[in-house]
């Protein structure tokens, strides 16, 4: 029997067949494989135990990894070959992003030690806060390829702390400092200027100092680990295995490809609003034939000014993450396994913005549009691979201002990405509170945060009700109640309050998110007198007296879900609620010891147990 | 300062039909538009049904200062 690799189907190849095609013998090509993969690990860890910003030592809100050489004898063109496990969405765009700052630079131009920075949304990028670094691999005196990192920076300058104006960031003149590609080190010395673009445009100067070092010592990181595997195998073994791990990936997805109906298949969803408060359709046609794919986003809604808008490249990331994710099995994340997918992102619409639109808030929103339309669409395809909606915005709320708990007043920016539940499927329900899978990050304690920022959290609970219902029901929505202790400006970013998440094969939506204000509530709820009626700040409300109304109450208005620049008070309460996930399948034909433990745990309550699951539990 | 906006509200990627047929399905039209790949922006003429490709020109931005 031919010795084979360990994955199944058309991944495999046996050994002669690897050592045929990439002039490497089978363990060394597997090997490499993933001592590519643990490079990349190394390196996030190294931002994580050096980093200052929360963003990344806490969050892991970045990408890390390395890419190849350009080589047209092996087909290779600074392609992504490994990356780290955290925000997969980051990490994914430099396919275009570090190509395209490397093209932008001069491949030739780069000499050892030298660091390249940059963050020019509109070349391959995503938002400015997202800051893109390459530093060269040389072996012996030839270019093996670039260690790269997109680190979310948590200020980059401009109107609105945290970069996130909804609203406010009219164009991209907007929204902060923009880096075209530039030395951060120079043949390994660091270079004062660059840094003090940071320290003197950001609102974080120290984090800023600190972490454009930290940078650096993880991509140094990653050059050195390179190095000793090409020392130790030799330059021709450690690029066949390149090629090797490339079309491992890419045979992977094929297979997976392969096992998915031929078909057309069509999804649309809406963004709550536009900066002047309409929804935004947003539409995706996947086209599938054989081990092709064709994702396009034709008949989207054209480009909003205020941020409304995303780049193609964030887009395309985005898309090549929902196909990733809604096929069965684990394909590890490189530029082969992206090979077959062709993605259509229109010009001017709010998929592919042109300049000067301000992308830094439709960054999130459409990235997660991009992701959940294209599960939605391949969920016609098979029942077997169908997911209803999940939250399909990386939500978040932040607070800014000065934190005087320490006697002299420094400033401080509390940013919360809110994690929220997922839809059913067919082979379970959907996961109750996780991070999209274009973040992977990770949740900051609560502890952590209420020592690090002068904040308070008074809750967080599943809401009950607000799971869609199904044979597989959806997660349930998340409520958190946030109190800050100084006066603050926030902005937030919320989706599905005003379209409910959807279901699939007969499940059903979840409940809407909203953010209500409860004025001065942190004194009561001290005094455990209960909160007051709340204000609605996003969502529906009556417009008599701004209480909380039903989407389908006469006369209730819609209170946009995303701003910027809103002034909450010392004491008041701010009540963040995510939505419920949609559900797969009938939810009369659910397990009814699945019903009860649902009631048991207040995901559903005794009443809706009845009249959707029809449980009558006495 | 001010910049256009498209005034149709919904944006579809421009398709140009070019003569002749499929070579691999027998499709009656296909046609040449633009798509990203893995390694970014691409000029391809495609047969929607079939998604063979006939043709494909990579597009690629100057180097800096070229």
């Amino acid at each position: 029997m031919p010795v084979q690799q360990e994955s199944k189907g058309a991944a495999a190849l046996t050994a002669a067949e690897v050592e045929s095609r990439y002039g490497i013998d089978l363990t060394t090509a597997e090997v490499l494989r993933h001592a590519l993969r643990y490079t990349s690990l190394q390196m996030e860890q190294k931002v994580k135990a050096a980093g200052l910003s929360p963003l990344l030592a806490e969050i892991g809100d970045f990408g890390i990894g390395l890419l190849g050489p350009h080589d047209e004898s092996r087909d290779l063109d600074f392609d992504a070959i490994a990356m780290a496990t955290g925000a997969p969405a980051h990490y994914v765009i430099n396919q275009y992003y570090a190509r395209m700052a490397i093209e932008h630079w001069g491949a030739d131009r780069f000499e050892p030690g030298d660091v390249i920075i940059y963050n020019e949304a509109y070349d391959g990028g995503s938002h400015v806060n997202d800051l893109g670094a390459v530093m060269p691999i040389f072996h012996e005196g030839e270019l093996l390829g670039f260690a790269v990192s997109i680190t979310h920076w948590l200020d980059i300058g401009g109107p609105i702390p945290t970069g996130f104006g909804a609203g406010l960031q009219h164009d991209m003149y907007a929204e902060g400092i923009r880096l075209t590609p530039r030395y951060l080190y120079k043949g390994g010395e660091l270079v004062d200027e660059t840094v003090e673009l940071f320290t003197a445009q950001t609102r974080i100067a120290e984090i800023s100092t600190n972490d454009l070092q930290v940078i650096k010592a993880a991509l140094e990181l990653g050059v050195g680990m390179v190095g000793h595997y090409a020392d130790r195998y030799g330059k021709d073994a450690y690029l066949g295995a390149i090629e090797y791990t490339l079309d491992y990936s890419e045979r992977a997805v094929r297979q997976a490809l392969s096992e998915i109906p031929d078909g057309v298949y069509e999804a649309e969803d809406h963004l709550d609003n536009d900066v002047d408060g309409n929804p935004m359709l947003v539409r995706c046609t996947v086209r599938k034939v054989g081990t092709e794919i064709e994702i396009d986003f034709s008949g989207s809604s054209r480009e909003g000014w205020g941020g409304y808008a995303a780049q193609w490249s964030d887009t395309v990331s985005a898309a090549h993450l929902g196909l990733q994710n809604i096929l069965p099995g684990s394909i590890a994340s490189n530029a082969g396994a992206y090979r077959p997918v062709h993605v259509v992102a229109p010009a001017g619409s709010c998929f592919h913005a042109l300049p000067p639109m301000s992308t830094t808030s439709g960054h999130l929103f459409f990235l997660c549009k991009s992701t959940t339309l294209v599960k939605m669409a391949i969920s016609q395809a098979d029942p077997a691979l169908a997911v209803g909606e999940n939250y399909d915005d990386i939500g978040i709320i932040s607070f800014a201002g000065l934190d005087d708990r320490g006697g002299t007043p420094i400033p401080f920016i509390f940013l919360r990405f809110a994690l929220g539940p997922f839809g059913g499927h067919a082979l379970g329900d959907g996961s109750l509170y996780a991070v999209l899978e274009q973040g992977n990050v990770l949740e900051p304690s609560v502890e952590f945060e209420e020592e690090a920022f002068p904040l308070l959290f008074l809750e967080r609970e599943f809401v009950t009700d607000t799971a869609g219902a199904g044979l597989h029901r959806g997660g349930p929505a998340t409520r958190s109640l946030i109190a800050p202790l100084v006066d603050s400006e926030s902005t937030y970013q919320l989706e599905q309050c005003r379209f409910p998440t959807k279901g699939e094969f007969g499940g059903g939506g979840g409940g809407m998110a909203g953010i209500r204000l409860h004025k001065g509530g942190l004194e009561r709820w001290a005094r455990r007198e209960g909160l007051e009626s709340p204000e609605v700040v996003a969502g529906f409300a009556d417009p008599a007296d701004g209480s909380p109304a039903a989407a389908e109450d006469e006369g209730a208005e819609f209170r946009v879900s995303k701003l910027a620049g809103v002034h909450f008070k010392a004491g008041d309460v701010v009540e963040f609620q995510g939505p419920g996930a949609g559900g797969y399948g009938d939810p009369r034909e659910r397990d009814p010891e699945a019903v009860k433990r649902d009631v048991r745990n207040e995901i559903v309550s005794p009443a809706e147990a009845k009249r959707l699951y029809g449980a009558d539990l006495g | 300062m001010l910049f256009p906006q498209p005034t149709e509200m919904f944006i579809d990627e421009p398709l140009e039909a070019v003569d002749g047929e499929c070579p691999r399905c027998g499709e009656a039209t296909v046609f040449r538009y633009t798509l990203v790949d893995y390694r970014g922006w691409l000029r391809v003429t495609k047969c929607r049904s079939c998604l063979d490709v006939q043709d494909s020109e990579r597009i690629r931005p100057p180097a800096q200062g070229a």
